[in-house]
């Protein structure tokens, strides 16, 4: 098996490697200029614009630029930003864990909330809870994250003032942004989960486990559950990637410090290590998930071996 | 044809016309896109005229959903709205199943180094964050409509491709494919007569799902202030708008939001009855 | 190990590093017990205190337990080095790290801060500064000219990169130490505002043993100046939390400060809020006493809120207004430009989108500034019948859709919006308005790169911005033909007549009187658009009493500032 994640790990790196070309390719294509960005406000003269971007080294040629920022990259320097000339790695560092924690938090709350509703539903399939559960999901799906968020904040903040409005700190405020974001991902999850058990639970072994004599419980846990699973986990491996969108949204509502709005004004401003930095760091976590997701196949189907 | 048990596309409509809670979707989306379609023989006022009501009026009769800052009409502003928001997400869904569906064929059946190369496209697109992405090419192209739509719908193709070319794959286990190939059929006459219909009903489903996807990214794009222009009313652009005034004028964001809701559900509701009538098999 | 179960482990191990992760996130502000000074030692003023109405040290730290202050920013995208970085946000916090070497009242008139005294060269090309002789740095370093000195030529040093700082500086050439406490300045051409220059953060005097261990691009995470409060290296966190700690030897303030000795707040920690929708909520549930730049529509209900007290601070400057390109047709056309100061309802604007919390703004500065020309709130009144009048006497007659053709070109505008400031909402306003006389606003919505390349190379016929400044010398970047700001593209010789004659001027009232020239010329030239006089509205807990804001209207002295709990 140590093979077989070799070679995944060995696909990755082109494609890592494209990453930054698109990257870099499309960043500098954005109109704007650095330097005439962060001289606008204070009224310099064209002088002294051309000073700026000679010493930000963005008057060199582009290829130049760009073997320049390669060679770093693989020295493990990731160039630093052009606004606030703080390394990218401490920028990346100390916006990782808010991110993390965040999304983790969220997909956690998905698979558990998510799985549990979904057999819930599947077991109780066509009656009165079945189709409560399934139009919340159906809700979850359809709400524009921000306005969720808003409206939450408005009633448990403002209104009944249990959950702080914003700000990092306390577990207290991760309830509402988890919530926020996790929301939309189990709801997919528990869609996913019903129909996957359905199908399931038609199939002959569950007759003969159940005509065996064991539990309902067991039925539903150690073999329907299981083998419903494969599905399920190829959508986690996904959505932990939406997540990361996600975040840009949750950040800015509740004025949490993470890697989606630093990478969203980065974007917006033009500053390309930034952007990269962050590009890449994502990248190289989603295709770890997916990784770990591929590996979980191996444990839910015993039919499944690697290498 | 001389059958006479069904077809499978009867079947299929036939099982789908059977369930209540796609019909009543279907219902709901039709009158919505009739309404956005209408538009201008229903709304009572045109939405971009200003001072129609008072500033920040709540519903009333005259006003059945309220008036924003500028005094226009909400209720004007939602219809044209849906007008806006619905063809973007059509445009971007067809955008990317086309282009998805090609690519995805063209790496399933030709195989080998074209594979790799689609294959590897589609991770680096899929790696990046949505969001991200869409932004890129907005800040790229500029803002405006047919960006947004291109931005939404690059973000989608790796979806469609994945999927098709999974059906390309195992299409190509069959045997008569390979007897066509054998007998000298030319490749596109394959592709289309046999190895197409498996991937139809995917792909369909998938593009419903994606509608609902889409206006909800548009929407995310306007919350960033980067979708539609204003005074254009889109739902997006509209919450986007009104979330400054939520403590006084609820029914700013209140309408477009439902609205958002209302279709993005029926949407996925229809889109489940299509699954399921299509091929309960299908675990997409 | 079975793969399998290598698998699963994997996963669990994953998903346990992020709940731990979670829960220790970052470590919650927790007010720190008060380091040395013991809270016995009231802050009593040791010598004759100037303005006796000081608000009475009711709340003298007799009582046990820390006074934190927190205090809600916006945004700031650059790095908070006063010396480097440009963005006003930065001000706030480090207005209290450092002092400058003269203050600004304000009446506008320069009194001492760390130089007691200073003499102007006649021909402005030399200041001489004497220094107080009792300041030290937060590290112990002592103040001095050799300091000073450090500090001006860090500024002009390339390699510091300095966006913001060097710009105040003028033709700076040299510093001369004369004695441990005089310092000269030298000119290469004459320099009329460095006394304002030196008044404000971006020229703050910075420990030179600080900045030369730190370097440019880390010394903003470990800023030392000689302020009442310090910046606590240990608790800052970029783009999230600074954290201020107060000075227990401070003793040098100027005399804006209503009392002497150290400051009464032990600590303030700043948090960002970049979302405007969501500020309010955060001040209303307690999470920052003070919020900065709150919306108008907050503003007006909070200031009706007993719990809540709303500040509201003039800015001076110039005011929201769009630049309207005199070179681009048909904004090239002086009745054109009239036409649309005339169409442009101002009043209304502010009535609908700023609630009535800001003046009408009807120049190219604002009222509450040094220097404003008053003659020009005359010129243009709300005259939709007017405007009609000038465009058709300019040949542009009413089409079929009501916008207005001249030899088959339809009057069509372009301006470029921006997501902030309320540009977007004004631009809608102005779009209505316009219509009314015929004229066609077509809008767009970028960021501000894009808006900064389309400003510079002149695509818009008008384009809106928020900037601000204090010396009317600002003006020449505006107007001068080479101006960094000259968005209207003006080129006119007189203008620049004016304004570099007001640049050698000595005398103040003299000078002052060819900047009004100079806001005359813009609007009968018509140069500008302007909407509205700036004011930051401020929402605080009502239990905050001395908070006051320095006259550049976004810096507060968090000197004499109290929480009554």
């Amino acid at each position: 098996m140590w093979q077989y994640i070799f070679r995944r790990v060995l696909v990755c790196i082109p494609v890592l490697f494209g990453i930054t070309l698109l990257v870099f390719g499309m960043v500098h294509l954005i109109p704007g200029d650095p330097a005439a960005t962060i001289l606008a406000q204070s009224g310099a003269k064209p002088e002294a614009v051309a000073t700026l971007r000679t010493q930000l080294g963005l008057d060199l040629p582009l290829t130049q630029q760009y073997a320049n920022y390669m060679r770093g990259l693989l020295r493990g320097d990731l160039g630093s930003s052009l606004f606030t000339y703080r390394p990218v790695t401490e920028i990346i560092g100390q916006n990782m864990r808010s991110t993390l924690a965040l999304a983790l938090d969220a997909i956690l709350l998905a698979i558990v909330l998510g799985v549990t509703l979904g057999v819930l539903a599947a077991v109780f399939h066509d009656s009165w809870s079945d189709n409560l559960l399934m139009s919340l999901a159906v809700i979850g799906v359809s709400m524009p994250s921000f306005w969720l968020a808003l409206l939450l904040i408005l009633l448990f903040s403002v209104g009944l003032g249990w959950l702080p409005s914003g700000g990092e700190g306390t577990w207290k405020h991760m309830i509402l942004p988890t919530l926020v974001l996790g929301f939309n991902a189990a709801a997919v999850i528990a869609r996913l989960v019903r129909s996957s058990m359905l199908e399931v639970l038609r199939q002959e072994y569950i007759v003969t486990a159940r005509a065996k004599g064991l539990t309902e419980t067991i039925v539903i846990v150690r073999h329907a559950l299981r083998n419903s699973l494969i599905p399920v986990v190829t959508v986690i491996g996904l959505q932990f990637g939406f997540l990361f969108g996600g975040t840009v949204v949750t950040e800015t509502v509740f004025a949490r410090q993470g890697l989606g709005r630093v990478a969203v004004d980065a974007i917006l401003y033009k500053d390309l290590p930034v952007v990269q930095g962050i590009v890449l760091f994502v990248a190289v976590i989603y295709m770890l998930v997916n990784l770990v997701v591929d590996l979980c196949y191996a444990f839910i189907d015993p039919r499944i071996r690697y290498g | 044809m001389g059958n006479h048990a069904a077809s499978p596309a009867r079947q299929a409509w036939q099982r789908l016309t059977s369930k209540r809670m796609a019909m009543v979707a279907l219902a709901v989306l039709i009158v919505l896109v009739l309404l956005a379609v209408f538009a201008p023989l229903v709304s009572p006022y045109d939405p971009l005229e200003m001072g129609t009501g008072p500033g920040l009026g709540g519903p009333e009769r005259a006003h059945l959903f309220g008036t924003d800052l500028f005094g226009r009409d909400v209720l004007s502003r939602v219809i044209y709205g849906g007008r806006v928001s619905l063809a973007v997400a059509f445009a971007a869904v067809l955008f990317s199943s086309i282009v998805g569906v090609i690519l995805g064929l063209a790496a399933g059946y030709y195989g080998k180094w074209l594979d790799t190369v689609v294959m590897r496209a589609m991770d680096m697109l899929l790696a990046f964050p949505g969001i991200f992405l869409a932004l890129a090419i907005v800040s790229l192209l500029g803002p405006g409509l047919n960006n947004a739509v291109l931005a939404v719908g690059i973000s989608a193709i790796p979806t469609y491709t994945r999927t098709v070319r999974g059906c390309v794959l195992s299409a190509k286990e069959n045997l008569y494919v390979d007897a066509a190939h054998a007998v000298g059929v030319p490749d596109s006459r394959i592709m289309i007569r046999h190895v197409l219909p498996n991937v139809i009903a995917p792909v369909i489903i998938l593009m419903t799902l994606g509608v609902a996807w889409a206006i909800l990214n548009i929407c995310s794009l306007s919350f960033l202030g980067l979708g539609t222009q204003p005074p254009t009313p889109e739902w997006g652009t509209m919450l986007y708008e009104g979330r400054g005034y939520l403590r006084e004028a609820w029914w700013v964001t209140t309408f477009p939001g439902l609205a958002i809701m209302v279709t993005v559900m029926a949407v996925n509701r229809f889109g489940d009855g299509l699954r399921d009538a299509l091929d309960p098999r299908l675990k997409i | 190990m079975k793969p399998s179960q290598f698998a699963l482990s994997l996963m669990v191990v994953v998903l346990l590093v992020g709940f731990v992760l979670s829960g220790c996130a970052q470590p919650a502000p927790t007010p720190a017990p008060s380091p040395t000074q013991a809270p016995a030692a009231a802050p009593e003023p040791t010598k004759a205190p100037e303005p006796t109405t000081a608000p009475a040290p009711t709340t003298a730290p007799a009582a046990a337990g820390s006074k934190e202050l927190k205090y809600g920013l916006t945004l700031v995208v650059s790095g908070i080095d006063p010396q480097i970085h440009s963005s006003s946000e930065l001000g706030i916090p480090l207005n209290s790290v450092y002092d400058t070497l003269v203050f600004l009242t304000k009446d506008y008139k320069f009194v001492p801060g760390l130089a007691e005294s200073w003499t102007i060269s006649d021909d402005l090309k030399t200041y001489t500064f004497k220094l107080r002789k009792d300041v030290k740095f937060h590290d112990g370093t002592p103040f001095n000219a050799q300091a000073v000195k450090d500090n001006f030529d860090r500024i002009m040093d390339p390699a510091t990169k300095s966006a913001k700082a060097i710009t105040l500086m003028g033709t700076y050439q040299s510093s001369e130490v004369i004695d441990e406490y005089t310092v000269k300045v030298n000119f290469e051409k004459p320099f009329v505002s460095f006394l304002d220059s030196c008044a404000q953060v971006y020229l703050g005097m910075a420990s030179p043993t600080a900045f030369k261990k730190w370097g440019p691009a880390d010394y903003q995470s470990h800023q030392v100046g000689t302020g009442p409060f310090m910046f606590s290296e240990t608790e800052y966190v970029p783009k999230d939390t600074i954290v201020l700690v107060k000075n227990p030897d401070y003793n040098w303030g100027p005399s804006i400060y209503q009392h002497t000795g150290p400051a009464y707040l032990d600590r303030i920690v700043f948090k960002f809020y970049p979302d405007a929708a969501t500020r309010a909520a955060a001040l209303e549930t307690g999470a920052v006493d003070v919020m900065g730049e709150l919306p108008p529509q907050d503003a007006e209900r909070l200031s009706k809120d007993s719990k809540f007290q709303v500040i509201t601070v003039p800015v001076p400057g110039p005011p929201m207004l769009s630049f309207i390109n005199t070179t681009r047709p048909p904004t090239d056309d002086l009745k054109v430009r009239q036409a649309l100061l005339y169409a442009t309802d101002r009043k209304g604007i502010i009535k609908t989108i700023f609630r009535d919390m800001s003046p009408v703004a009807y120049g190219p500065w604002s009222a509450a500034s040094m220097g404003y020309d008053n003659s020009v709130e005359a010129l243009y009144p709300y005259d939709l019948n007017k405007a009609k009048a000038l465009l058709d006497e300019a040949g542009w007659k009413p089409g079929p859709d009501g916008i207005r053709v001249k030899d088959g070109q339809r009057l069509s505008l372009e301006t470029y919006l921006q997501t902030w400031g309320f540009l977007q909402e004004t631009g809608q306003m102005l779009q209505a308005q316009l219509k009314m006389a015929g004229i066609e606003l077509k809008m767009q919505t970028v960021a501000f790169p894009a808006a900064v390349q389309a400003a510079n190379e002149g695509a818009h016929n008008l384009i809106p911005w928020n900037l601000s400044a204090t010396d009317p010398g600002f003006l020449g970047t505006l107007f001068a033909s080479d101006g960094g700001n000259n968005w209207s593209k003006v080129n006119n010789p007189e203008v620049d007549k004016l304004l570099s004659d007001a640049d050698a001027t000595r005398d103040e009232a003299q000078r002052l009187e060819l900047y009004k020239q100079v806001q005359r010329m813009a609007m009968e030239q018509a140069w500008v658009l302007p909407i509205r006089d700036y004011t930051n509205l401020n929402g605080a807990s009502a239990a905050v009493k001395g908070l006051v804001y320095d006259v550049h209207g976004w810096f507060p002295y968090f000197y004499d500032v109290t929480i009554e709990k």
